[in-house]
């Protein structure tokens, strides 16, 4: 018994340390900011910066992404000063001969060479309805975590 | 002691955060484990483990202080560290991991972040027969590609059915995770990246065969793409495959094949076939020392080119508990002008009580970017809890 009151403890830390988790949204600005430094005709999708559309700061690893944290990129603010830093250095992430911007202005993705057109890209959806990129949140789902734990609450409460 | 329902409601909340035992640990080819079969439900290792693998990871893993660790289970061996006894036939299971990082590439400056890597329970019903696997979580990053809706994940939910002498042989259906390589805890590899074969949330939907006897152990799984992804045309088809053999009780050599076709790759945005083929051996010179090397070759056909990824990774374990962890990698992606990644890997963890590890690592890498290389730094810290 006593090993599992010290499995307890442990996992009482462990949930404890979700305490500082953030809820990773994504920040619908970002795209908003690249197409208007940039006078790009559409929204850059999620998947320029994201892996696999997931988003949030730490899932946002694509080569393209690195390349503007490697900038100083950390938030909205910095995000045009990195673009600019990356204009002026001519960036070619994907090494294909044509530079990051050049390539945004020209709708094809800077992460690869491929040159996948990024206008009107039918981003890939998640989950098993298929939502969209931004679809339900975390912070909607732990809200929905809570109310499960409050209506068994209520339901121990009124047997005891 | 709390009270009654206040007990009751930790397990519930605990049982709808918390899946998934993230165990795959290939090292444990140190104990001579060179097979994953008798401690794990899914036979090519990972997740929820068997009641004789509960018993071998408090034997074999934790630092016991002193006491001698011997052949003897602890109590706390079992689900909940021993407080809830589940009928032989069900396995609960559940994992939290927890990771703090601070990162910077190139000039940039140094940035913090929290991931809740899983918060996933797990159980599996082994039965005769009769295998049944589960697992449902939740992240807290916007649409994983496990996401069953929003940020609550099934990475693996399968039905199957063992057959042959001792079970040698099992067939299952449903999301699993990919039989190639080296199955590691280690998702952001390069060997695991490039080849899209990690543990994280990279399982596909198929139809798997694997046998499991004396020295040799495979797996192949027919791939009928991610149902959890839409629409359709981003779904890969294909297959996995691995096939390992241990002619001595402390090493093993394998091959892995993969071939997936997408008609719209979910990161080049275009028709895809990739391929990737390698081989692995896993070997402990000497009992504190594991030794991992993965090598691959990777293509697609949306970038015609032929890379490849290899992975060195040694493992040593001086006391019972605490694993310093040295890890070198390398990623050529074959495109014309492109340069080659580079990373090292330092790191150390410590599984200090029963059902719980920590693990720090310190992580450089060289980033190709094109024909340009950027360096990247990063520190993490993690905390594991699995029931």
């Amino acid at each position: 018994m006593i090993a599992a009151k010290r499995g307890y403890s442990a996992l009482a830390l462990a949930l404890a340390s979700l305490a500082w988790a953030p809820t990773a949204r994504a920040e619908r600005e970002f795209p908003v900011i690249i197409q208007s430094d940039l006078a790009l005709s559409y929204e850059v999708p999620c998947s320029v910066c994201h892996l696999k559309e997931n988003t949030g700061a730490a899932t946002a690893r694509t080569p393209f992404a690195l390349a503007l944290k490697a900038r100083d990129f950390t938030d909205g603010q910095s995000l045009g000063t990195a673009l600019a830093r990356l204009k002026s250095d001519d960036f070619d992430t994907d090494g294909d001969g044509v530079s990051d911007v050049a390539e945004l202005k020209a709708g094809t993705d800077p992460n690869s060479a491929a040159d996948a057109s990024l206008i009107d890209a039918q981003e890939p959806g998640y989950g098993c309805g298929g939502s969209a990129p931004h679809g339900r949140s975390s912070g909607q789902a732990a809200l929905g975590v809570a109310a499960l734990a409050w209506l068994l609450t209520r339901r121990l409460r009124g047997r005891s | 002691m709390p009270p009654a329902f206040v007990r009751l409601l930790l397990i519930a909340v605990v049982l709808l955060l918390l899946p998934r035992s993230a165990h795959a640990y290939p090292w444990m080819i140190r104990h001579d484990y060179t097979g994953c079969a008798t401690c794990h439900v899914d036979p090519s290792g990972g997740g929820v483990l068997t009641e004789y693998g509960a018993a071998q990871g408090d034997i074999l893993l934790r630092t016991h202080y002193g006491a001698k660790s011997g052949d003897d289970t602890s109590a706390s061996a079992g689900f909940l560290w021993g407080a809830v006894h589940p009928p032989a036939w069900f396995l609960p299971s559940g994992s939290l991991r927890t990771l703090a990082i601070a990162s910077k590439n190139g000039s940039g400056s140094f940035s913090e972040d929290f991931v809740l890597m899983q918060a996933d329970v797990r159980a599996a019903i082994v039965s005769g027969g009769f295998r049944a696997y589960a697992s449902a979580g939740f992240v807290n990053v916007d649409n994983p590609a496990a996401s069953l809706t929003g940020s609550v994940v099934s990475r693996e939910h399968w039905l199957g059915w063992a057959f042959g002498q001792d079970d040698a042989f099992l067939v299952r259906a449903g999301r699993i995770n990919l039989p190639f390589g080296i199955r590691q805890i280690e998702h952001t590899l390069f060997v695991r990246q490039s080849t899209r074969t990690d543990l994280n949330d990279t399982q596909q939907h198929g139809v798997a065969l694997s046998y499991n006897s004396g020295a040799l152990r495979a797996e192949v799984l027919a791939i009928a793409g991610n149902y959890q992804v839409s629409p359709d045309v981003y779904r890969e088809r294909g297959y996995s495959v691995y096939a390992e053999y241990a002619p001595v009780s402390n090493a093993a050599f394998g091959v892995s094949s993969l071939v997936t076709h997408a008609a719209r790759d979910v990161y080049l945005l275009l028709p895809n076939t990739r391929q990737a083929h390698g081989a692995f051996t896993r070997w402990a010179p000497v009992s504190p020392l594991a030794l991992l090397l993965e090598a691959d070759l990777i293509a697609q056909s949306a970038v015609p080119a032929t890379g490849y990824a290899t992975m060195l990774q040694a493992d040593v374990e001086p006391i019972q508990g605490l694993h310093l962890i040295a890890t070198g990698e390398n990623l050529h992606s074959g495109a014309n002008g492109s340069g080659t990644s580079w990373s090292g890997w330092l790191g150390a963890g410590w599984f200090f009580m029963p059902h719980a590890d920590t693990r720090v690592d310190f992580v450089r890498q060289s980033l190709a970017f094109g024909t340009k290389n950027v360096p990247a730094t990063a520190l993490m810290l993690q905390l594991h809890v699995y029931l």
